[in-house]
């Protein structure tokens, strides 16, 4: 869908002002998921968060979406990449998953932002493909199977937004 | 961005990388030589270490774990105790595997043991019950809450080391087939509420 987007009027101006590749936000979101390598174990061996590679893969979709439509160029959102750094930080010297998953939401978020509200509510979708939600339905007292469902209509929910926000012009970036 | 501020992106990257890794090789005292402290033998006391097995290892493939199977008087049990040290979220709620691995928790309750409290649960699955009980200690007091576990783990990563020694969990669970009176294991197998 992009693809119909590359040579838009609306967009065109944007690719001139972001001509270069942005390499330390890039390098950003790298660290960011090396700092959140847990999430495969969670991912490969909790029955709570058996879905969550899916889920990611459906919430990463927007994102992947604009990698491929800028080529590795494109705006980014400072404040967001900045937040990321000091919440991974926190994350890795208190050992605190949490924290790093939400510093690697934070780091997709400043590396491919979206304009709104859109981005704050596809940044809350990351609970999809979090272990947090399992450690909810757990407590809970949710069956797995009811997580697994949640998960998917979540990631489902941040990839169509964050595809329409994408594709309409007042929101691109 | 222009490149000053895109410079200064790179230099918090870096001081964020290098403060990551410092924390993470700066070594912290573990809980071994707490482990190492549990009984083998006794009087009426055999013990026998067991492997774990693949999901197990798994899950706690970063951290100091201990599998054994113990008879002490009449009471026949499997003891696992973990040590979080080097991957503390291998010490987490065991409620959340119970219900992850298809068990319905029954009965919850806190039991008064030396030092603090354990958690008994009553777990059912296919028709079978079964009654587990854990305990978590940093070698001063015992209780049965994963939130304050995490407290005492975060604080000892903060102050590497000093602020406590590590939490530990203990979870006891029958034989396959038989019943366990924890009441009675705890009076007559203290040697496991003093680590």
């Amino acid at each position: 869908m992009l693809g119909c987007l590359r040579g838009s009027p609306a967009l065109a101006p944007q690719m001139k002002s972001v001509s270069h590749i942005v390499w330390v936000e890039t390098v950003v979101v790298v660290f960011a998921a090396l700092q959140a390598h847990d999430l495969l174990s969670a991912w490969l061996h909790s029955p709570y968060d058996r879905t969550g590679s899916v889920a990611f893969l459906l919430w990463v979709v927007p994102a992947a979406q604009m990698l491929w439509h800028y080529r590795g160029r494109g705006p980014t959102n400072r404040i967001m990449i900045l937040t990321a750094l000091v919440i991974a930080l926190t994350g890795g010297i208190c050992g605190l998953n949490f924290l790093n998953y939400a510093a690697l939401a934070l780091a997709f978020a400043g590396r491919w932002p979206m304009r709104g509200a859109k981005e704050a509510v596809w940044l809350a979708l990351s609970l999809a493909w979090m272990p947090v939600l399992g450690i909810l339905g757990a407590h809970a007292s949710l069956p797995v199977w009811v997580v697994d469902v949640a998960r998917l209509l979540l990631g489902l929910a941040a990839a169509l937004l964050g595809w329409r926000g994408n594709n309409q012009p007042e929101n691109q970036p | 961005m222009n490149d000053l501020k895109r410079r200064w992106l790179w230099v918090a990257l870096g001081t964020v990388m290098v403060l990551s890794l410092l924390w993470e090789v700066v070594p912290r005292p573990d809980a071994s030589a707490r482990l190492n402290r549990l009984p083998v033998a006794g009087f009426h006391l055999y013990s026998k270490d067991v492997p774990l097995n693949q999901v197990e290892a798994d899950i706690y493939h970063g951290a100091n774990v201990r599998k054994r199977i113990y008879q002490a008087g009449h009471e026949k049990f499997i003891l696992l105790a973990i040590d979080g040290t080097h991957d503390r979220h291998a010490v987490h709620d065991p409620l959340y595997c119970f219900r992850g691995g298809g068990w319905t928790v029954g009965s919850d309750r806190l039991m008064p043991v030396p030092g603090g409290v354990a958690r008994r649960l009553d777990l059912t699955k296919n028709g079978g019950t079964v009654e587990v009980m854990y305990w978590i200690s940093d070698n001063r007091t015992r209780h049965a809450s994963a939130l304050h576990a995490w407290w005492q783990s975060t604080l000892r990563r903060l102050t590497f080391g000093f602020s406590g020694e590590e939490p530990v969990i203990f979870i006891l669970q029958p034989l396959p087939g038989t019943t366990v009176n924890w009441d009675s294991l705890v009076s007559g197998f203290p040697e496991l509420f003093e680590i």
